[in-house]
């Protein structure tokens, strides 16, 4: 199974075989996970929508088309997974007093460092900045997280998250803008902390 | 402001490999002169860094084995569906067979009969046409017979009329027309 490419295995899937699919899942489980651990910087939740997107991958086997590169697909299907979590949780948040209806607010206050005249350790530094990007709206957080962490380019970002090339561009300078202010307190840190 | 914004929309494109060498140029023009756009590039140097560096945990063993017991749970519930909609189907079929071959032995038994009663009306009309030619001949013979009587039978009646006035009339004339009895034989063996 090693050395069929993405589209092979989904061929062998479409015809039920669960080990090619155990191989997808070997392949890109951790790029999902990844993906949704920076999204939300949180263990369960990144647990849910790996599991979640792997089974709307089966589910949606019969349908795959072979047209585009495997991982964009697949990154699509996470991506709109995550979209529909939000939206419940929107709605949710709806019905309490004082929701925040716009898409680009900030989904909470963000979390100063307790103590920041202390050496501040990179280890702290790296959650900060984990933390700072859970924190960004989510239409720039995918933007940020899907460039940034995943490597992809201004043009696969856009067919992920099916929006204009130019958008990406000017989505990431405002998702940069916006973590520099989140990470304003540990802007010492920041420059003076390399890993350790 | 707005050669700042332009600025680090370049700078941002080009730490993602997004532009080319004359953004790169003009980037390194302004930064050249802007200390705030020396410190947005600064500060996402260091906050790709931290991104980067930040230790990424991995998918549980049990959430793995969740996605794939998931997987077979469906696996599982697609084939047991498949599986009644099949014998739903051959019961269908079944049933369905039976009532073709019902209705093709109706239609083959209802082609015999009226293709064999079509026959015999056929043999019959014949019957009744020969019939009926062979009866208007006899007709038509009986009407010539008959003709041919009333046409005897008149001119029996003529030639007794003028038997009847050859008699009345002179002797010279009588003895100009032939003798009676034998001429009267032979006129009628003639006719």
């Amino acid at each position: 199974m090693d050395t069929y490419t993405d589209e092979e295995l989904m061929a062998l899937v479409q015809k039920q075989d669960t080990s090619a699919f155990e191989e997808l899942l070997r392949r890109y489980e951790p790029r999902v996970f990844g993906f949704f651990w920076r999204l939300s910087a949180n263990r369960q939740s990144a647990e849910d929508g790996t599991q979640e997107t792997f089974l709307r991958l089966w589910r949606a086997r019969v349908r795959y088309e072979p047209t585009g590169k495997f991982s964009t697909y697949l990154l699509q299907i996470a991506k709109n997974h995550f979209l529909h979590e939000r939206q419940k949780q929107n709605r949710r948040k709806d019905h309490q007093p004082g929701a925040a209806m716009n898409p680009f607010a900030a989904t909470e206050e963000p979390a100063a460092p307790d103590a920041v005249d202390r050496p501040i350790l990179a280890r702290e530094l790296q959650t900060a900045v984990t933390d700072a990007i859970a924190r960004l709206p989510e239409a720039l957080r995918l933007v940020y997280v899907l460039t940034e962490q995943e490597g992809m380019s201004y043009q696969q970002v856009a067919e992920v998250l099916a929006c204009p090339v130019g958008t990406v561009g000017s989505r990431k300078v405002e998702a940069v803008r916006r973590l520099r202010e989140l990470l304003q307190p540990w802007r010492d840190g920041l420059h003076g902390a390399g890993p350790q | 402001m707005t050669a700042c914004n332009e600025s680090q929309t370049r700078i941002v494109a080009l730490f993602d490999n997004e532009a080319g060498d004359e953004d790169l140029r003009l980037t390194a023009d302004h930064l050249h002169d802007c200390p705030a756009c020396r410190a947005f590039c600064l500060d996402l140097v260091a906050i790709r860094r931290a991104g980067a560096t930040a230790p990424l945990p991995t998918l549980s063993p049990a959430a793995r084995q969740a996605v794939l017991d998931g997987i077979k749970a469906e696996q599982t519930a697609a084939t047991g569906s498949r599986t009644q909609d099949r014998s739903g189907w051959l019961r269908f079929g079944r049933l369905e067979r039976w009532a073709a071959l019902l209705v093709i032995g109706s239609l083959l038994a209802a082609c015999l009969v009226l293709g064999r009663t079509g026959k015999d009306l056929q043999t019959r009309l014949g019957a009744a046409e020969q019939q009926v030619a062979a009866i208007h001949e006899q007709r038509q013979i009986a009407e010539s017979q008959e003709r041919q009587q009333k046409a005897i039978s008149a001119l029996y009646f003529r030639m007794a009329e003028l038997e009847d006035r050859v008699n009345r009339s002179s002797p010279s004339q009588r003895a100009s027309l032939p003798t009676g009895a034998h001429d009267r034989r032979e006129r009628q063996s003639n006719f």
